[in-house]
């Protein structure tokens, strides 16, 4: 009764609030509610709440399904190749630039390699598939300049992660490097300036002063990357696949869209949609738990 | 002054060559799109680098000229645009503003109910069947409701107004002022930065999302310009350009997909000085925590 007449005295503040939650509860609640459908058979005249029970049966099925494997197991490789040679790339990032001594210089850079991050997948991965082309593609010039044989990347499924590594690399580097080179931006100067009377070299200085101020915004980032490894892209692998590197490319989202809304198995898919989300959630606490134990509960997602 | 060795200036010219190759591998292809989409047939067939057109024609921009369905996504686009931006921005303020209140009764019961939409989604299938159920499926209103409700924006905003002194609040309350009121006169104006980096945020979404159409609106009339360029771009289909068949010198593929992406990407360019401004901003913003 406190409580209600509470928000009676700020009865603006609760109408402001309550607006907004109905947006919150219709498309972010709204759709959780619709994940019971993973636990019926769905079908469009009954509806939602009219369709039968199946019980756990598409968990089962999901469960002796091969494709299954095939995108659980794309998505984490595809991952851990992200954590290794993806999430590296902005950290050199920014140390390089922080070496840069003219100032124009490091505005220049700083300033093209953020750019590609506000362009979209779709024209990312156009030019992507255009700049890689067997005919007529820059890349397979290159190769042919050099003397090798034009290879068909978009064609061979060995080449599909690759490429989204280096698109990704491409696309973000610049822009994943700001958190980082706003941490150098923070370091003592005097710190060089005394290393530098010691006779520490540019390395030196480097690898005894830069990283260890970068450290703690790398655990972070770092742990907060592995509560992400669920997820992928959508639009990035979207457009780079075709049916020739479903077998190394096809992720949880494009399979879900695939055999989903193309072959409308609306429960199964949801079932796979509701499985990938709870690891997720699962990975995401986790995360958020082993930084908070590092920093002394000084940091986390919340 | 201190000498630098030779170790420390092989060290600088590798550093500076290392970053001027990173500069040239994102700006050669504008270079390269930009010439192919300004070069007749013989030229834009050319193997090899372009840094400029060769031999110019204006065939494929006079192609777009025409290219009814293109421009009708590019409005669908600025519509979402406006509009969408303008909605998720209302909703942020709505959520953030009482949230930031520390006399709010529940504010922290509320502030988790909306962070776990961060953590934990329904995924696409329950989202369409959603959309289905509120008959809204297939109209432009999917492109703005989807977006509405954003926890991370709603997390900066609140950060933002508690960082506001509490003094000038209690002013204009004092002033007989209402709460709505005071938002808007006292409070809101203060709030311009963030409000400008989040109402970008949610502009250059709501400019390259691609998702919500595929998935949610068949319609093509619908479409947006990001699945417009996906037929263009990744399909290689070029039904948006009906006269090619009437020209006397067609343009080809290349150049009329190129030219597309020139003419999709000027207004991110034009926004892109503002956007460097505010993003840079915005993400130490967002990295504090709520």
């Amino acid at each position: 009764m406190l409580v209600l007449r509470s928000f009676w005295r700020h009865k603006e503040l609760t109408a402001m609030l309550l607006v907004a939650l109905v947006f919150f509860g219709l498309f972010r609640y709204g759709p959780m509610y619709g994940l019971i459908i993973a636990f019926k058979n769905f079908n469009i005249s009954d509806g939602i709440l009219g369709s039968p029970w199946a019980g756990l049966e598409h968990f089962r099925r999901l469960i002796a399904d091969p494709n299954f494997y095939r995108i659980f197991r794309n998505t984490l490789i595809i991952n851990l190749y992200y954590v290794l040679l993806v999430f590296p790339a902005p950290i050199v990032l920014a140390v390089m630039l922080n070496e840069v001594r003219h100032r124009w210089f490091q505005r220049l850079v700083q300033t093209t390699t953020y750019l590609p991050h506000f362009i979209s997948w779709v024209i990312i991965s156009g030019l992507f598939i255009y700049f890689l082309s067997p005919s007529a593609g820059v890349v397979n010039y290159i190769i042919q300049w050099f003397g090798g044989d034009p290879i068909f990347f978009m064609g061979e499924a060995g080449y599909f992660r690759p490429v989204l590594v280096v698109s990704m690399l491409l696309k973000e580097t610049g822009w994943n490097s700001i958190i980082f080179f706003a941490a150098l931006s923070a370091i003592d100067p005097q710190l060089y300036e005394a290393a530098t009377v010691d006779g520490a070299k540019r390395w030196q200085r480097i690898l005894h002063i830069t990283l260890p101020s970068l450290l703690p915004t790398i655990t972070i980032m770092f742990i907060l990357n592995l509560g992400g490894f669920m997820s992928m892209n959508f639009e990035q692998v979207y457009n780079f696949l075709n049916p020739l590197n479903f077998e190394t490319g096809d992720v949880f989202d494009t399979y879900v869209y695939r055999v989903g809304l193309e072959q409308f198995q609306y429960s199964y898919t949801a079932a796979i949609g509701m499985f990938r989300s709870v690891i997720g959630l699962a990975l995401v606490l986790l995360a958020n738990y082993a930084a908070r134990r590092l920093s002394g509960g000084e940091q986390g997602l919340w | 002054m201190i000498t630098k060795s030779r170790g420390e200036k092989f060290f600088d010219v590798l550093l500076y060559v290392v970053l001027a190759c990173s500069v040239v591998m994102i700006f050669y292809p504008f270079l390269h799109v930009l010439s192919i989409s300004f070069s007749d047939r013989g030229e834009a067939l050319r193997a090899g680098f372009h840094f400029y057109p060769r031999s110019v024609s204006l065939e494929a921009y006079a192609q777009i000229l025409d290219a009814t369905s293109l421009w009708r996504a590019y409005g669908n686009t600025l519509f979402r645009m406006v509009l969408g931006t303008a909605a998720a921005l209302t909703v942020t303020i709505l959520a953030a503003y009482p949230l930031s209140k520390s006399y709010f009764p529940l504010k922290r019961m509320f502030l988790l109910l909306i962070l776990f939409t961060m953590l934990f989604e329904g995924g696409i299938i329950p989202t369409y069947l959603l959309l289905k159920e509120l008959d809204i499926l297939n109209t432009r209103g999917v492109y703005i409701v989807l977006h509405m409700a954003n926890a991370f924006h709603v997390l900066v905003m609140i950060t933002f107004f508690r960082s506001i002194p509490r003094e000038l609040e209690e002013a204009a309350r004092i002033d007989g002022a209402s709460e709505l009121k005071t938002l808007y006169r006292v409070i809101l104006p203060l709030t311009i930065p963030v409000v400008a980096t989040i109402g970008l945020w949610n502009l250059v979404a709501h400019l390259n999302m691609f998702m919500d159409n595929l998935l949610y609106v068949t319609d093509r009339s619908k479409f947006v310009l990001q699945q417009i360029l996906q037929e263009i771009l990744i399909e290689d289909r070029q039904d948006s350009f009906a006269d090619i068949a009437l020209s006397e010198e067609p343009p080809t593929p290349e150049s009329l997909k190129m030219a597309s992406i020139i003419v999709s990407i000027t207004p991110m360019l034009l926004l892109y000085p503002f956007m460097l401004r505010y993003f840079e901003k915005g993400v130490m913003v967002g990295s504090v925590k709520g």
